[in-house]
Order: structure tokens, then C-alpha cells, then sequence
């Protein structure tokens, strides 16, 4: 069924939402969701998803998705943009589409049970028109601070990602204490292969973890052409009773320029800060070519699905990986609260502190970690 | 202080404090609520089963606040100058009388174990002729079939689910046999084996279709639901066959609170009957709700038309939550329960819920039920129930009294009803239940003294101790204080304690005429005295008396 939400936002800007919109397509479990946010004219979002988590019925799978971004940073800080800044006032409209295949072992129905390595690759397609709207003359130097600007480029992309998750995932038993349709809120059992396998609960993993490296190569006009690496790892533990998790976090991302003129544009640089990264800062308040993350998050349950965290944020930004130093890292810490289904995330909210924001009240529709 | 007394003025009169004069007549024992008066056919009360929980999770609670009388009465009980309020509808001898209701029935008037196992009735469909599949049953839990025999009984048939083999019908039947000696209303819920070929497809059988709308029923449709329920060795299905009741028509649920406008019978506030508010912990009947009710509008003996209320669907006692084991939640806490939220918050995960490392779980059968996390006070069903919330003190013996009222071989008889394959599910739940009732029982007797069945004769007044009638405690261990009063409650006698006897001779200088009682205290061993019962009777002339009152301290 599709509705509407009406949010008002700090500045208070009306938002018109259609929710992510599942189905199971064709009967035979492909999904399509969409989502798309108008404030006004000029600002506006929206991303569709389609997925075919079995290509041919086999281990491959497949996804095709596209977003659209267009938007400044007049009041509002969305996708990173920097806060209005005296003069300085920028546009952004933007369009990417990927397209992924995949492979990984385990498959149908015990996906989400097993754990898994997934090997994918992907190409990429997408525009930017990135530009200084208002007293360019009274704006910074932009050009050397916000590479692209006042570009219009098209860029193509083609990596890959090579991962292994075994977060949540426990050694089947041949026996339990409870029958089959004994159900834990997000400890569904699955009988297979004589075996009792759990489910594995992405969203609050009790043990296990993530190992994850992705590369891009991204060519477009306007001397677009760098490298894009990411390694990320994620680790889970149970503390002093079970389902009180400490959770630990490593994410390190790097975009190379290929070439002396090459460029990174400013919307392609990576960011600190907002509701998934070094959470005690406004969403892209900080930006480059590299970024260092690393994470600590205290988790415990206070309902069915629904678990409240600490977390301790440590994150920095560089151009060069000789710029990396201890002394550089920016520190956030804070608490919230992530409200989810045993299937879909709701809504996640919290505190974060920081140098610069004692207290930064933030909403999240996702979990990246 | 000034303030202070204001506010305890204030709530003194909102929540009217109890006058101390106990109320004495010699009128007749109000044994019968009149609640059965020729009424105009009520309409129907359809539930929105969404709407009921919303309700009851989070409306009903803040309405609850802001209800002054509530609040008030509330702060009073905290500040200790006002006792809760007790259920309406109780007579002078803190008994709840036969209604349309409820039916004193095993507590007061033992059944025989065939009694008990007979509960409402065995009614099982005609077996001389097919049975005709009126509708599919696709809503609720369990999927099933209404059928009519070739008698023209109409009947519910409901199966077990897949890997909970006699679970959901074993505690349909126990439960209600259960209920039913307990005295409430209940249909007659059976279990029967039958072949499936006798099922045929009746003209007016119809499936709801996606969009809306039905449509007839084809053998598919039948087959569907057949597929999903394992038949037995000799290929016999198992299900619980529940008799449709009988009555003019079927007029909806009845809400655990209010009262039905259009029915002028209906008094008492559904929150304020006594034996609404209790029963549950002991079945862990957490699904108890208005969903599972049904008003039926009845015709009399004298020809008056009434409604009759009924407790239905028992599949989700014990450890049984229908179509699956209840989660080890169930009974420790509502499904969403503010109170455990917020602890859980800011206890930074050291609050560690009893139930949350769930035991093994030895019966499928069974489902999930223990006694280990099991705390008589503690005890709550899915979502709010306000009857359950309004449980007092001597609401909760009076349920207490009848759960006590089970013998050993009462409980096992009525869990024979359930016809558990494996003689050791039987024995378990037994065992749990026997379990469960000495914990409720020790539990409340030991809030309220357990005097009961008062009665007085020419030369004494007489009363059973049922925690020593229940072995919760002996007899030798047990001491009684006790000491006259007159007829405005105050002591007139010395205190006087006796033990190895529950007979307090009457002292024959008492004047004709009056009023008198006896207020009564329990120890046990080297403990505390317990609070007070009080037995009060009206002495006609000597050697004539007449009980005409019994109070128990809150």
C-alpha cells in the first residue's frame, strides 16, 4: 500500500515520502523497492531498487539500481552538502545507476541462514552537474576546493567487491532443546540438511563478522578518472550475557586521482560524519580523497527487535596516506536507539557528541554497521 | 502541611475511603445476580482486533491517568490511606454470585472426576453419516473447517499445526474443562479423530478470494487444509470438534471493560467483576482478550431472552500459543510492555528479564510452560487486560481458593481430556500445573488469611484453613488468635489462640438479638500473624445464629 509521510525538518521544510516499496515480484521473489523525497523543486531525491537474489534459480544474483539527487546546501545539508557558508552557495543535481552481478555459495533459502563469501562485480554510470550559484566573484577559490565545480560530467565505472560475512552465524546443531517452529523474536530456525540453523540477524549480530574489499575504476569527462578502494572490517562479540554485543568497526576508503590532471570530483570524495560515520558530526562535515573510520558500539537489547547502543566513533580524513596520524583523528561519541522488524530496519535515533556539537539529535533510516 | 492535608482530603473524598462499620444484615445471602431479565436482542459488537490491542497498549493506559478517580484512588493506595478498590460485584461473604457470568461450581460444590472431565459437555460431530463443510475457517490461528453432522450439529473443527502435533487442541480442552469447574462459561470443545474422507463439501462452503469477495469451495480449497495437519498412524486426523452454541444469535465480543449499552442486565462495569480479573496466571492464558469472548443472546428456562457471556478459544494455555509454543515472554510481560522498555533502556543491558534465557523445552506437545520464572504477581497476558489490572488482593485468593480447590487427581483427570499420545506429556503437565497452583496458592494465602467456608451451628463457628487443607501448610505448625467483636467491628474480648482445631466455641453470654464477630488471625510456626479475617453472625436466641458476613483484610 503506498502513503505519504509529511516530515518537518529543523527549518521546517515540508517532505513528501513514498516509502520503500517491497514486492515479490512475479512470484518467484524478486524485489523492487522504491523511495523518493520532494522538499521542492529544487530539491528532490529519489532511488529504485531492483533485485533478482537468484539468476536462473542458481547461486548468482543480481541487482539494478539508480538514484537521483538534486539539491544545495541553502538551509539544509543533505547528502553531504556543506552548510551554507556566507557567499559560497552551491547546486548539485546528480544521477547514478549501477548495475551488479554476484556469486556466492550459499543461496535460496539458506542465504540467510549460512555464512557466506559473495564475489561481484558491477558497472556504474552517472552524471554530475555540480555548480556555484549565487556572487561567484565573492565565493571562495572553488575550483582548487571543490574539484568539478561548474562541470557538467559524465562518468562510467566497473569494480568489484569481494566479501565474507559470517556475521550471526553459529555452527548448526543436530539437535536442540525446542521444536521447529519455536520462533525467538529474530531466531527463526531453519531444518536443512539435518541440521538446525539459525538466522542470521544482520542487524544485531551476536558474533561472527564482516571482511570486505571493493574497487572502482571511474572514467568520465572533464579529466573524471581515479581509482576508488574500500576495506572494511567488522567484528562482533558477546560481552557479559548474551545478546549484550560489543561491536567493532574498521573502514578505510581511499579514491586515487589516475593521472596528473585527473580529477576527484567534490562529489565523489568521501565524507565523515552524519548518521552511519563519526556520528557526533553533521552529515559531510568532512571531506577528501581518504577516510579512516573506526568504530566501537555497545549493543543491548530493550525490546522484541528493537536494541539501544553506545557507540565511540574515531574517524579522519586525508588526501595522502602519509597524512594518516594518530594525532589527526576526530573523536564522537553518543547513544541511541535503533527501533527495527525481524525483516526491515524502521528507524534509528540518537545523540552524538562531539568538538563541535555537544549534542547533535539525528534520525537514521539505515544501518550500515 | 497545610498542603498536604488538603491533598489527602482531596483524595479521601475522590476515592471515597471506606467507612470502618462493616455492614451488617440478615437479609438473605445474595447467592444470584437477577441478570437474566427479558431484554430487546442487543446488536452485535464486532471487534477490530488492531484497534483492541492499540487500545489497550497505549490509549486505554493514558486515559487510565487521566481519570482523577484512578490517579487518586492510586496516590491513595501509595500513601497508604486508601485501599484498592475491590470487584462489585461480591456478597457479604466475599463470594462472587451465580450471573450470567460465571456459575459457582467446583470450589463451593465439589465435582466428581467425571464431572470434571465432562466440563460443559462432551459433544463430538455424529459419526453415522458425513459431515458437511459448511465454511472454511481461514481466520484466527488455525486453519479448520465448520462443519454439520447428520444430526445438524453444527461444529468448529480445529487442527494442530505442523510440528505442534496436539498442542493447540490439548490445551483447547484441558482449558476448557478447566474453566468450566472453575465457573466460568465455556462451548463444549472435544477432541475427536475422524477419517478425513468424511468430509464432503457442502453447497454453501466458501473461500475468501485475494481483492474480496468468495467463492464456492472446491476439493483444492479442502485439500489445502488437510495437507497442512499429520494425520495419525492409522491415518486418522486429530482435531478439537468445538459444539456451536446454542441461542437465539450471536451478538459479539464483551470488552474486559464498560458495559454494554443496549444490554440493561449488564451493571457492573466488566473491569469490576471479580471473576474477570483472575484465573489466568495459573492456565498461562495469555491470549485472554475480548477476541476471545462471545456474547450469545440466550432464551431462558422462562422464556426470557438474555446474553449470556462465554470465554472461548483456550488454544493459547499453557505452553500453547496455537499455532506454536508461547515465546518465554508470554506471562512475564506484554507483548509491548512500557515498563520493561524503559528498564532495559537505562539499565544499559545489566536488567537481565528472568525468561530470557529460555529452558529446554521437553514436550512439543506441551509447548513452553514453566514455573521457574513464574511469579504470581508478575504474571501478565499479551496486553493489557484491565480486569487483570484491577486484581486485588482478595480478588487474586478468591481465584487462588479455586485454583486450590484442584486436587492432585482433579488436575490430572481434567489433563487426561487433552489425549496427549505420550503418556509423559500428561504426566508434565500435571506436574506443572499441580507445580503452579502450590505457588499461587502459597502466593496469596500468604497476602490474605486463608479462612474460608465459614459456618456456624448451635455452639460454634467453624472454618477450613486452606493452606492446610491444600498441604501448603500443617496443621500442627498452625496457631489461631482470635477475639470477639461487636457489631460495629470494635474488640470486645480478650485475644484468645488456639491451634489443632478450626472451631471457635461461641460464648454463650452473646446478646439475642445483635450482631457479633470474630476477627481472626494465622501463624504459622515461629512467623508473623497473618492480617485479619472477620466472621460476623446474628445471634436470633441461643443456640440459633445466622452468618451474615465474612471480610478479609486487604
Amino acid at each position: 500500500m503506498d502513503y505519504i509521510i509529511l516530515i518537518c525538518s529543523t527549518t521546517c521544510h515540508l517532505y513528501i515520502f513514498t516509502p520503500p516499496y517491497h514486492t515479490n515480484l512475479f512470484g518467484k521473489g524478486k524485489e523492487f523497492n522504491a523511495v523518493y523525497a520532494f522538499s521542492a523543486a529544487k530539491r528532490q531525491s529519489g532511488s529504485a531498487l531492483y533485485y533478482d537474489p537468484n539468476v536462473s534459480g542458481g547461486p548468482l544474483y543480481f541487482s539494478a539500481e539508480a538514484a537521483y539527487l538534486k539539491t544545495d546546501n541553502r538551509e539544509s545539508t543533505i547528502n553531504g552538502m556543506l552548510p551554507e557558508d556566507g557567499p559560497s552557495f552551491f547546486a548539485i543535481e546528480r544521477i547514478d545507476a549501477l548495475a551488479t552481478l554476484g556469486w556466492r555459495p550459499h543461496a535460496a533459502a539458506l542465504e540467510d541462514y549460512r555464512n557466506n563469501i559473495y564475489i561481484e562485480g558491477r558497472v556504474g554510470f552517472g552524471t554530475r552537474d555540480f555548480s556555484e550559484v549565487s556572487d561567484p566573484a565573492a565565493g571562495i577559490s572553488a575550483a582548487a576546493l571543490f574539484p568539478g565545480l561548474g562541470e557538467e560530467i559524465s562518468l562510467f565505472s566497473i569494480g568489484g567487491r569481494l566479501a565474507y560475512d559470517d556475521r550471526d552465524y553459529k555452527d548448526p546443531p543436530s539437535e536442540i532443546s525446542h521444536p521447529l517452529t519455536y520462533v525467538f523474536p529474530g531466531r527463526v530456525l531453519l531444518f536443512a540438511n539435518d541440521l538446525y540453523y539459525s538466522f542470521r540477524d544482520l542487524s544485531y549480530p551476536e558474533r561472527g563478522g564482516l571482511l570486505q574489499a571493493e574497487a572502482d575504476l571511474v572514467s568520465g569527462s572533464e579529466e573524471t578518472r581515479f581509482v576508488k578502494l574500500g576495506l572494511e572490517v567488522q567484528r562482533f562479540f558477546t560481552l557479559f550475557y548474551r545478546n549484550r554485543i560489543l561491536g567493532l568497526r574498521a573502514r578505510l576508503e581511499k579514491a586515487h586521482a589516475l593521472g596528473d590532471d585527473s580529477i576527484v570530483p567534490y562529489p565523489d570524495q568521501v565524507t565523515l560524519g552524519g548518521s552511519q560515520r563519526l556520528r557526533g558530526y553533521e552529515r559531510g562535515a568532512f571531506r577528501g580523497e581518504g577516510v579512516l573510520l573506526l568504530s566501537a558500539e555497545y549493543r543491548y537489547p530493550i525490546w522484541d527487535t528493537w536494541h539501544a547502543y553506545l557507540f565511540w566513533d574515531e574517524g579522519q580524513i586525508f588526501n595522502k596516506y602519509d597524512e594518516v596520524e594518530v594525532g589527526r583523528f576526530r573523536s564522537s561519541f553518543g547513544g541511541g536507539v535503533n527501533l527495527r522488524t525481524e525483516e526491515a530496519f524502521l528507524i534509528g535515533f540518537r545523540i552524538g557528541h562531539s568538538k563541535e556539537r555537544k549534542a547533535l539529535v539525528g534520525v537514521s533510516l539505515e544501518q550500515e554497521f | 502541611m497545610v498542603g498536604l492535608r488538603i491533598g489527602v482530603a482531596l483524595v479521601c473524598l475522590l476515592v471515597g475511603v471506606a467507612d470502618a462499620k462493616p455492614r451488617l444484615t440478615t437479609e438473605p445471602i445474595k447467592w444470584f445476580d437477577a441478570d437474566s431479565k427479558d431484554i430487546v436482542e442487543p446488536a452485535e459488537i464486532v471487534e477490530n482486533q488492531v484497534w483492541d490491542i492499540a487500545d489497550h497498549t497505549f490509549f486505554y493506559q493514558v486515559g487510565k491517568v487521566l481519570n482523577l478517580g484512578w490517579t487518586a484512588r492510586r496516590l491513595g493506595n501509595l500513601l497508604n490511606i486508601a485501599e484498592p478498590r475491590q470487584a462489585d460485584n461480591v456478597n457479604a461473604l466475599d463470594e462472587v454470585p451465580n450471573s450470567s457470568w460465571y456459575t459457582n461450581r467446583h470450589f463451593l460444590h465439589p465435582m466428581s472426576i467425571e464431572e470434571l472431565q465432562q466440563g460443559p459437555g462432551h459433544a463430538v460431530p455424529d459419526e453415522s453419516g458425513p459431515w458437511e463443510i459448511v465454511a472454511g475457517k481461514f481466520e484466527g490461528g488455525t486453519a479448520g473447517f465448520t462443519i454439520k453432522d447428520a444430526m445438524g450439529q453444527g461444529f468448529l473443527l480445529k487442527f494442530d499445526a505442523e510440528g505442534s502435533n496436539e498442542m493447540g487442541s490439548a490445551a483447547e480442552v484441558i482449558g476448557t474443562k478447566a474453566l468450566y469447574a472453575a465457573g466460568f462459561n465455556v462451548p463444549q470443545n472435544s477432541i475427536v479423530y475422524f477419517d478425513p474422507s468424511r468430509l464432503v463439501i457442502g453447497p454453501k462452503a466458501k473461500v475468501p478470494v485475494p481483492g474480496g469477495g468468495k467463492r464456492p469451495m472446491n476439493e483444492q480449497d479442502m485439500q489445502g487444509i488437510l495437507d497442512n495437519v499429520i494425520p495419525q498412524a492409522d491415518g486418522r486426523l486429530r482435531c478439537v470438534a468445538s459444539k456451536f452454541l446454542k441461542g437465539e444469535s450471536f451478538v459479539g465480543i464483551f470488552e474486559y471493560h464498560g458495559r454494554r449499552k443496549d444490554d440493561a442486565n449488564d451493571r457492573v462495569d466488566h473491569q469490576q467483576r471479580r471473576e474477570l480479573r483472575v484465573i489466568g496466571s495459573w492456565m498461562n492464558d495469555a491470549d485472554r482478550r475480548a477476541a476471545n469472548t462471545l456474547d450469545v443472546y440466550v432464551k431462558g428456562a422462562q422464556g426470557n431472552r438474555y446474553v449470556k457471556h462465554y470465554l472461548i478459544d483456550m488454544g493459547s494455555a499453557f505452553g500453547s500459543n496455537n499455532l506454536m509454543p508461547h515465546m518465554p515472554k508470554y506471562g512475564n510481560e506484554y507483548v509491548w510492555d512500557p515498563r520493561t522498555v524503559f528498564l532495559s533502556l537505562v539499565s544499559l543491558g545489566f536488567y537481565r528479564k528472568g525468561w530470557e534465557e529460555p529452558l529446554p523445552m521437553q514436550y512439543s506437545e506441551i509447548g513452553y510452560f514453566e514455573n521457574e520464572t513464574f511469579r504470581p504477581t508478575g504474571w501478565v497476558p499479551t496486553y493489557p487486560n484491565p480486569a487483570f489490572e484491577r486484581c486485588t488482593n482478595r480478588d487474586a485468593y478468591w481465584g487462588a481458593k479455586i485454583l486450590m480447590g484442584f486436587s492432585d487427581e482433579d488436575i490430572r483427570a481434567m489433563v487426561k481430556m487433552g489425549q496427549y499420545g505420550d503418556p509423559g506429556a500428561t504426566d508434565e503437565l500435571t506436574r506443572l500445573l499441580i507445580e503452579r497452583r502450590d505457588i499461587i496458592g502459597r502466593f496469596w494465602f500468604g497476602r490474605v488469611n486463608p479462612l474460608d467456608h465459614f459456618r456456624i451451628d448451635e455452639t460454634a463457628l467453624h472454618f477450613v484453613d486452606l493452606a492446610v487443607e491444600g498441604k501448603l501448610n500443617s496443621a500442627a505448625e498452625t496457631q489461631y488468635q482470635y477475639q470477639l467483636l461487636d457489631a460495629e467491628g470494635q474488640a470486645v474480648g480478650a485475644e484468645q489462640i488456639m491451634a489443632g482445631e478450626t472451631r471457635i466455641a461461641l460464648d454463650a453470654g452473646l446478646t439475642p438479638g445483635q450482631f457479633h464477630g470474630y476477627e481472626i488471625h494465622t501463624r504459622r510456626g515461629t512467623g508473623k500473624w497473618s492480617k485479619s479475617t472477620r466472621a460476623y453472625f446474628h445471634k436470633w436466641e441461643d443456640g440459633h445464629y445466622q452468618l451474615v458476613r465474612v471480610e478479609r483484610q486487604e
